[in-house]
């Protein structure tokens, strides 16, 4: 799954720490979902979605694996 | 479950309760038994021990607790919680329990070609233990979800 939260948080001029701090999870799983190691609950997509205003779509992007 | 009580505060002066008489234990054991029970007298030295350990741990924790700015407990409270590491102790579990079953079954076939039965016998009921606790859980888990 691809995301685009690199791009949505410098957007908006929010450090890693920053985001991870309101997110309640550690910067570390900011970095990986950033570089797309890592793949988030949908709880975390949720509260990803509902920080930045936007809908979950908007910000994961999911494509069948082939 | 015992990640979330380990993360409580309450589970660390439970644990030098358990260390304290553990360490009673040993060391009123370990006087009662006479000098010649090696055996038991070493058994006693590690109850003494493991007490020992448990009530430094505890009190460790407990200064940790009292000493750290409330900040970072903060930070560490959300570095237990985040799910990326619940997610890599899951991992790590899965591939030490591999391991462990992969242990006792070695284990087993080297003590019963030492001709050591009674730890061979240990060995295959550990792994046996083991193998029906996973179903346990399992099962248990495969209901709740």
């Amino acid at each position: 799954m691809k995301n685009r939260l690199e791009e949505i948080r410098k957007q908006k001029g929010i450090k890693q720490e920053e985001l991870a701090l309101a997110l309640e999870v550690s910067r570390q799983t900011i970095s990986s979902l950033e570089n797309g190691r890592y793949n988030p609950s949908i709880t975390l997509a949720f509260k990803i979605a509902r920080y930045f205003d936007m809908l979950i779509e908007e910000i994961f992007i999911y494509e069948e694996e082939k | 479950m015992l990640c979330k009580t380990i993360k409580s505060k309450r589970f660390w002066p439970i644990l030098i309760v358990i260390g304290m008489v553990l360490l009673v234990f040993g060391i009123v054991s370990s006087i009662r038994f006479p000098d010649d029970a090696h055996n038991m007298n070493m058994l006693m030295g590690m109850f003494t021990g493991m007490g020992s350990a448990f009530i430094a741990i505890g009190i460790v924790k407990l200064i940790h607790y009292k000493r750290t700015p409330a900040e970072k407990l903060k930070q560490e409270q959300i570095e237990l919680n985040d799910e990326r590491n619940i997610e890599i102790l899951r991992i790590a579990y899965a591939i030490a329990n591999v391991i462990a079953t992969i242990l006792f079954i070695v284990m087993a076939f080297t003590f019963v070609w030492l001709d050591y039965r009674i730890p061979a016998f240990f060995s295959i009921g550990a792994m046996c233990v083991q193998v029906l606790a996973f179903s346990i859980a399992y099962k248990y888990f495969n209901g709740k979800m």
